[in-house]
């Protein structure tokens, strides 16, 4: 098993430089100087043109675009990625502040995704036709078509505005302070469960579709009638033997979903107001800050990257045969 | 009498109508016979298996008759019953060595875990167990194999594992559908003799569902010829086989060629095709395809006489010598 | 054909009836030299015109084959008989209730976008009398209600589904044609080509997609035809992918194939393959592409960063309703709702394609 995780471990190397090539070419298309992306323009006009000369070398602008390009992945790979137009300070100080936020959203999220996604997938395949089972199905669609921050308005409106169970907006009350530890998060996970639902509740409706066609493909495997033959519980048949099967590949599945998690946390944090790196990227879009555009971004896609790796290890752990046989899926 | 099946029909309801595969099928085992269930490909064979147990999949289902097992019918008994039976006393083996195999947990522990639930054993004892019965079956290094999981074995010995599931509880009856079909000549023939020593250790009798000819002619006592979801003839084996009464089973084994015959001669199979069951010929189904059929077969399917001891056969132009 | 006609008939009728109730705009719109009046009056013309010649000509073609007993396959497929998998998936799919309502759904929706200037009271972004008209709750004259600066907002909406609608298909042709077009040279090319090409895919893949977008609409400057840009050249991946695999099989099958036929260039046969096979897997993925981008735009919108007021676009009317939740729940319920509704469809439809074009899914287990 470990030979399998280093080998992933060497593969997503070249994917991170990948991704900080790709950025770096954004900033070459970008119209204008490319100097505006690490320099915002007014300050250009008040600074000392050493210090703009100095800056220049650092990101080596006035060399060929292959030194370029070999300064800009060192920078990346020690984490300088510039100072941010707004904040005048380091952008990954900033992204280190705000990551955990949008990691505690998207986590959340995601266990909320796994416990009813799979909950409703499995009542839906064991009662297949019924009206629980057209109900979810159709339901689910439905939730996954409406946008996330159209029904994050629309549940505040409700829960929040009129009804006052859930706070409107931010990640704390205005007592946090004097709360005991278990109160703080309490208040925090209070504050969480508005935005966590939404984001969770679409991805869940996915979750469940999955989790029902490929329950019910396990369930007409051989294994779960000889499993039956031979006076298994329909309980443990199902929940121990088709289960086992079935779970394998969701591993894969949340991999696959962390792109939009992440894509929807941006909404979902703009609408909550809740300080993480989507907020971040959206004030930078309309502050024209492109240090921190362009680091927000790269870091979105190292998390999936991440995420992914995390993915493929979990399932090599779960599925027998990778962590016994060769290392390649059956 | 152990297992005595009367008049069984189970019919699939699917939307382009209603498909018996199973039509009214009679028969009985005794304790510790070897009975094989013959036909071709499709002739419901499986299903009547899948019945005594009733796990016959949807959209079928058994719509009549009797499965009298030890004297309960085993359509009337309580679920609980009836799991019991499953796995306890009745055994099943399937046709595909490894897809009865759960590929996901060991082998060991899906044998401890019908121990368990069937002998009462605790952990402890089945896994001493199920070391025990993986040996008994012929696998070599059982504490170690007992640890492996499916795709790790062999064709052989996944199905000598899938035995050793079916049999570890000492069923009264072995239901073995196509058990060697999937494996090479070699090891089919071990899996025969397995099963025929387990038989005789454990009083075990066995239904052994099959359409190769060969294998029947050397361990069934009894054979049970079947033909779109009917019955054509039931007998002895060693009389069926020197004097079939049924055309179909005279055409069938007309058809398996012996080993050493000479070279150059015809196969001679049997001409038209098993008809598409929903879809099944007036009268007796087999009377387009049989050289004796006459006006008479077209109009109602024979009904199932007594030919001699312990031998019917339903064809209105079979005739005892 | 009978099922068409009715269909045609259908057609003709709606827009006679919107011409009919709304003559008078008619009129007015006609002489106008805006374009999307242009597009609108004409369309309201020329579409009842062309359902009738379309039934005229199925009556005549009905009429001639009729008597004549060997143009009985004739007829048998213009009956809908025939055997050949479009129409057989085309059947399949008329007989899914959900699916075609699905599609009706999004045919008004793109009916109502393109006679918008006819349907619309009001001038959607004209503001006359704040004062006296902000945030109206629904009313008959106002059957969305108003904004806050007293515009009607289902005029707003109306004129929002084109641009919502224009956008989300727009891009979506975008994204599929670069797919197909970078697919099918790394799948053709083979080797250190695909390979190079691939790699870049997954490293797009990397980005969610949504972030990609924020980035280059940020550092791009977003107009109308950059977005449709940028939401195409962010959602191409999928369909490369699928479209170089699709080669690479046949690829596969056709060398072994061509060594023996020799003479029919392999190009020739890998496309003509190609296009029937991979048409019904792609044009599913367009659809749901669709719903994506109707959503991604909105957001974008919604954000602030997409379309931009005082061009209304579903997304950034539900932002306009975000700031007004407390009194106007109206302002943001209806954008919100026609992006579900619009959103819905696209997926059931694709749904329906799958199902339609898709033999598997049809598949019963036998015994």
């Amino acid at each position: 098993m470990t030979r399998y995780t280093l080998r992933r471990l060497i593969q997503a190397i070249p994917l991170l430089l990948g991704i900080a090539t790709i950025t770096f070419v954004v900033i070459h298309l970008a119209p204008g100087d490319p100097m505006d992306m690490f320099l915002a323009p007014r300050l250009r006009r008040q600074m000392d043109p050493e210090v703009i000369e100095l800056l220049r070398q650092r990101f080596g602008l006035d060399q060929p675009i292959h030194v370029q390009l070999g300064k800009w992945l060192v920078n990346v790979a020690q984490g300088d990625l510039g100072e941010s137009f707004r904040y005048r300070r380091p952008v990954t100080a900033l992204i280190a502040e705000r990551i955990p936020y949008t990691l505690q959203l998207a986590g959340l999220a995601l266990l909320f995704d796994a416990l009813i996604g799979i909950a409703l997938g499995i009542y839906s395949a064991v009662k297949q036709y019924s009206l629980a089972d057209r109900a979810i199905t159709v339901g689910s669609l439905a939730i996954h078509s409406i946008p996330g921050f159209w029904l994050a308005i629309m549940l505040v409106m409700v829960f929040s505005v009129n009804l006052g169970w859930f706070p409107i907006s931010q990640t704390r009350s205005l007592d946090y302070d004097l709360l005991s530890t278990w109160g703080k998060i309490g208040d925090r996970l209070w504050h969480l469960a508005l935005p966590v639902f939404v984001l969770g509740v679409a991805q869940a409706a996915g979750t469940a579709r999955y989790m029902r066609n490929r329950l019910l493909e396990v369930l007409s495997e051989e294994y779960i009638l000889a499993a039956r033959a031979r006076g298994l519980r329909e309980r443990t048949v199902i929940l121990k033997h088709a289960l086992r099967n079935a779970l394998i590949p969701i591993v894969t599945i949340y991999g696959m979903s962390l792109p939009f998690l992440l894509g929807g946390a941006v909404l979902i944090e703009n609408v909550f107001a809740w300080p993480g790196m989507g907020l971040l990227a959206t004030e930078a879009v309309g502050a024209r800050d492109y240090p921190v555009i362009l680091a927000t971004t790269m870091m979105a896609a190292v998390l999936v990257i991440l995420g992914n790796l995390l993915a493929d290890i979990t399932y090599s752990i779960v599925d027998p045969r990778i962590s016994l046989g060769d290392g390649k899926p059956a | 009498m152990l297992l005595r099946v009367e008049d069984l029909a189970a019919t699939f309801f699917l939307d382009e109508g209603e498909l018996r595969a199973v039509d009214g099928v009679t028969f009985e085992i005794g304790e510790g016979e070897t009975v094989a269930l013959v036909g071709e490909s499709g002739c419901g064979k499986t299903i009547v298996a899948l019945s005594i147990l009733d796990l016959v999949p949807s959209p079928g289902r058994i719509v009549g008759g009797r499965i009298l097992f030890r004297g309960t019918d085993l359509r009337r008994v309580t679920p609980e019953t009836l799991r019991r039976v499953r796995g306890g006393e009745i055994g099943m083996v399937f046709q595909e060595p490894g897809a009865a195999l759960n590929p996901v947990f060991p082998i060991g522990r899906q044998i401890c875990e019908v121990l368990e639930l069937h002998r009462g054993m605790t952990r402890h004892e089945a896994d001493g167990e199920a070391i025990r019965v993986l040996g008994g079956v012929g696998i070599p290094d059982p504490e170690k194999r007992a640890k492996a999981y499916s795709f790790e074995l062999s064709g052989g010995m996944r199905q000598r594992a899938v035995i050793a599931i079916a049999t570890c509880t000492r069923p009264r009856l072995l239901i073995a559908d196509e058990p060697t079909t999937a494996l090479d000549v070699t090891v089919q023939a071990d899996i025969l003799d397995l099963l025929r020593d387990l038989q005789e250790d454990y009083r075990m009798a066995t239904l052994l569902i099959t359409h190769d000819l060969g294998v029947v002619a050397e361990t069934a006592d009894r054979t049970l010829v079947m033909y779109t979801g009917k019955l054509f003839e039931t007998g002895p084996t060693d009389r069926i086989f020197d004097d079939p009464y049924h055309p179909y089973t005279n055409g069938l084994l007309r058809a398996v060629p012996s080993l050493g015959s000479g070279r150059g001669e015809p196969l001679r199979g049997i001409p038209g095709s098993v008809p598409d069951l929903l879809r099944l010929p007036a009268g007796c189904t087999f009377h387009p395809r049989c050289e004796l059929a006459d006006a008479e077969c077209a109009v109602r399917f024979p009904p199932t006489r007594t030919m001699g001891p312990a031998r019917e056969c339903a064809c209105y132009k079979a005739t005892a010598t | 054909m009978r099922r068409r006609t009715l269909h045609l008939l259908g057609l003709a009728a709606v827009m006679v009836a919107v011409l009919a109730l709304r003559w008078d705009v008619f009129r007015e719109q006609w002489s106008t030299p805006a374009p999307d009046a242009w597009i609108a009056t004409r369309f309201v013309l020329i579409v009842p015109l062309a359902c009738g010649l379309l039934i005229l000509r199925d009556a005549i073609r009905r009429r001639r084959s009729a008597p004549s007993p060997d143009a009985g396959g004739e007829t048998a497929r213009a009956e809908g008989h025939g055997r050949s998998p479009y129409r057989v998936a085309m059947r399949r799919f008329a007989e899914n209730g959900l699916a075609m309502g699905a599609l009706y759904v999004i045919a008004a929706l793109c009916l109502l976008a393109i006679l918008a200037p006819l349907l619309a009271s009001f001038d959607p972004t004209a503001i006359e009398d704040p004062v006296a008209t902000r945030h109206l709750p629904p009313s008959v004259g106002h059957p969305f209600g108003t904004d806050e600066y007293g515009r009607d907002w289902l005029s707003r909406a109306l004129y929002g589904a084109r641009v919502s609608l224009s956008v989300a298909i727009l891009a979506v042709i975008v994204a599929v044609t670069f797919g197909t077009i970078y697919g099918s040279v790394a799948g053709y090319f083979g080797g250190f080509v695909d390979n190079a090409l691939m790699r870049i895919v997954d490293v797009i893949m990397a980005f969610p997609t949504f972030f990609l977008m924020l980035m280059l609409v940020g550092v791009f400057e977003a107009n109308l035809l950059a977005l449709v840009l940028i939401l195409g050249l962010t959602s191409w991946t999928g369909t490369a992918r699928f479209i170089r695999g699709e080669i690479l099989s046949l690829k596969e099958r056709e060398f072994i194939e061509a060594a023996r036929a020799m003479g029919l260039p392999h190009r020739l046969i890998i496309f003509r393959h190609l296009i029937p096979n991979a048409l019904a897997p792609v044009l599913v993925s367009a659809a749901l592409m669709v719903g994506g981008m109707i959503g991604a735009e909105a957001g974008l919108s919604f954000l602030g960063i997409g379309i931009r007021p005082p061009t209304p676009s579903w997304g950034n009317m539900v932002s306009q309703g975000r700031e007004a939740i407390f009194v106007a729940w109206w302002v943001a319920l209806f954008p919100g709702l026609l992006l579900s509704i619009t959103i819905l469809s696209f997926n059931l439809l694709a749904d329906g394609l799958r199902d339609a074009l898709d033999p598997k899914t049809l598949m019963r287990k036998y015994v």
